[in-house]
């Protein structure tokens, strides 16, 4: 299953959007246009669905509340509204899952609207006369209740395994410094090297296998890599490099560089999970030439996969977006504005279309575009 | 045996580059550019001032270029070319060199030998070819690798294409037997092997 289109109003940067997804998308802005608050959008699905910890108030909590969430551009109609058109991997079965909220005066959330519909019939069309009976009813969102969501589950275990990693090696090598409880599921990796070292071993040696092959290219010198537990029972990463000295070259997780933790991480994210993967500025600390075999590496995996899943991948990246495979439906870029962040797909620009089909890369064409207008003043703020 | 630095435009031509310096029997050194032919175009004078004690093979697509016959490219480009600077033109582009191993290039894709273009110089969008070969494949996986998703607007290659070209290149490509129908090969090979061992 993936994510077809996605409609949005009042969410965070966004004012108003309506967008067809595909099953690769890059996302493209200069900084503070929305491309992580765009991710999140996927991530508050997947938060209403969490068996632990999930559910509408505190997703919408962990997020500082509806004014946090709602846009500052919105004026006369200010819910929010969350609407997805999901497509199963056949392409049979279509889904849409459409939610609205805003929240009353002691800024408790409330549910304005909510409506489920599989290939065209409505299977649930919220408030009803029951939400109409008992107003705390549209405290909870449908998706959160197993008695409720019985005829719509598919929808609901596909925003479960919603994936989202920017792993960042700070938190890898001292987790305990950045908080002293583990957090489940942390996608800035607190409980990164417990999950790798719980999944079964058999799997788990696979992938370290495939992985070590991988970062070797990238790092020449490691020779080895495997997953310890020390005396207290903390997992570690184990890497043996070439070194004259045939036992210095050992080194854990803490002695790592960013690069290779970052490189390790990815690759793993992109082993780990059934769902859509979300993937933040997977460049961050790489070469450039390895940035540049991205696309086709991430291709590669998810091609040997049972079932491919959706990838969404923000980027500031050229060599990322040089790859000519790239397709004018796979990006969409971010344009702020004074009203909001707007959507803008190469498909709606004549330009942009003809400058991509006569050969040029995104790289070349949509990357440009998304550069701040003012970046040659900023060497001037220091005069 | 000379080590020789490379400027050329991509992925694929950094490989194929690499096999032709190595075929020679010469050592690949430090691969510049791979961001298009106007790098090349905007960089290659530079490179020539220096090329007094490196070597540098730098390749060029002769489709990219818009010019009316090769011999332009090399007067326009660079007219005060050094000797070891070794400016090679890709008649039409990369992928017409790798038509020209016929034979290992039908069985990678899995195609019949006859599909391939005799003269791969006069074909007009060798790159074209090419992916419309793989789309004829008997090989799903091929198919997949190196065509375009159905609906696609603006790609000409599949997603994993210049991986598994290069694949192509560094496992399969047989110099030897592409030189023999490509003049803009072979004179490229020649080049190298003239050069001091």
């Amino acid at each position: 299953m993936y994510i077809r289109r996605l409609r949005i109003e009042n969410w965070k940067n966004f004012p108003k959007g309506d967008v067809k997804l595909s099953r690769r998308l890059f996302l493209i802005g200069p900084n503070a246009s929305g491309k992580s608050n765009f991710l999140d959008i996927f991530r508050f699905l997947r938060d209403l669905c969490l068996s632990k910890g999930g559910g509408l108030r505190q997703a919408i909590e962990s997020r500082g509340g509806v004014s946090a969430i709602r846009c500052l551009a919105a004026r006369k109609y200010s819910d929010i509204l969350i609407e997805v058109e999901l497509k199963d991997d056949a392409g049979k079965d279509t889904w849409l899952y459409r939610l609205s909220f805003n929240q009353d005066k002691q800024r408790t959330p409330l549910i304005k609207e909510e409506r489920v519909e599989h290939n065209g019939r409505v299977l649930l069309d919220r408030p009803d006369k029951a939400d109409e009976a008992d107003i705390l009813r549209l405290t909870q969102t449908s998706l959160e209740q197993i008695n409720a969501n019985k005829d719509f589950r598919p929808i609901v275990l596909f925003f479960q395994s919603v994936n989202y990693q920017h792993l960042l090696p700070q938190v890898i090598r001292d987790p305990q410094g950045f908080s002293p409880a583990q957090i489940e599921n942390d996608p800035f990796g607190r409980d990164f090297l417990q999950r790798v070292e719980n999944t079964p071993a058999k799997i788990r040696d696979s992938r370290l296998k495939k992985i070590l092959s991988a970062l070797k290219v990238a790092a020449p010198q490691l020779k080895e890599l495997k997953v310890t537990r020390d005396n207290l029972g903390i997992p570690h990463l184990v890497g043996l490099f070439e070194h004259w000295r045939p036992h210095a070259g050992k080194q854990n997780e803490t002695q790592f560089s960013d690069g290779t933790l970052r490189l390790f991480g990815l690759l793993w994210s992109l082993f780990e999970g059934e769902g859509p993967l979300l993937m933040e500025e997977p460049e961050l600390s790489l070469h450039s030439e390895v940035v540049r075999h991205l696309p086709q590496l991430i291709e590669r995996v998810n091609r040997n996969r049972k079932t491919r899943r959706q990838v969404i991948t923000s980027t500031h990246s050229e060599e990322m977006l040089l790859d000519k495979s790239i397709d004018a439906r796979e990006v969409l870029r971010l344009e702020p504005s004074p009203d909001g962040t707007l959507f803008k797909s190469p498909l709606d620009d004549a330009e942009e279309l003809a400058l991509l089909k006569s050969g040029l890369t995104v790289a070349d064409v949509i990357l440009p575009k998304s550069a701040p207008s003012d970046a040659n003043q900023l060497e001037f703020c220091f005069q | 045996m000379a080590l020789i630095h490379t400027l050329v435009e991509g992925l694929m031509d950094e490989a194929a580059a690499n096999c032709l310096i190595k075929v020679a029997g010469h050592t690949p050194g430090t691969c510049y550019g791979k961001k298009g032919y106007t790098k090349i175009q905007s960089k290659v004078q530079s490179f020539n001032k220096t090329s007094v004690g490196a070597i540098y093979l730098v390749l060029v697509d002769f489709m990219d270029t818009g010019l009316a016959c090769p011999a332009d490219v090399v007067s326009q480009w660079v007219p005060h070319r050094r000797p070891n600077l070794l400016f090679r033109i890709v008649v039409r582009e990369l992928e017409s060199w790798l038509l020209a191993d016929k034979e290992n290039l039908a069985d990678f894709l899995n195609v019949s030998v006859a599909k391939i273009p005799t003269d791969p110089e006069l074909v007009k969008d060798p790159k074209l070819a090419l992916v419309n070969l793989a789309r004829s494949s008997r090989s799903k996986s091929i198919r997949e690798a190196l065509v375009p998703d159905p609906g696609s607007v603006t790609a000409k290659e599949g997603r994993l294409y210049t991986s598994e070209m290069v694949r192509f290149i560094q496992e399969r490509w047989d110099i030897a037997n592409a030189r023999s129908n490509s003049e803009s090969l072979n004179k490229c090979c020649k080049r190298l092997e003239e050069m001091a061992k």
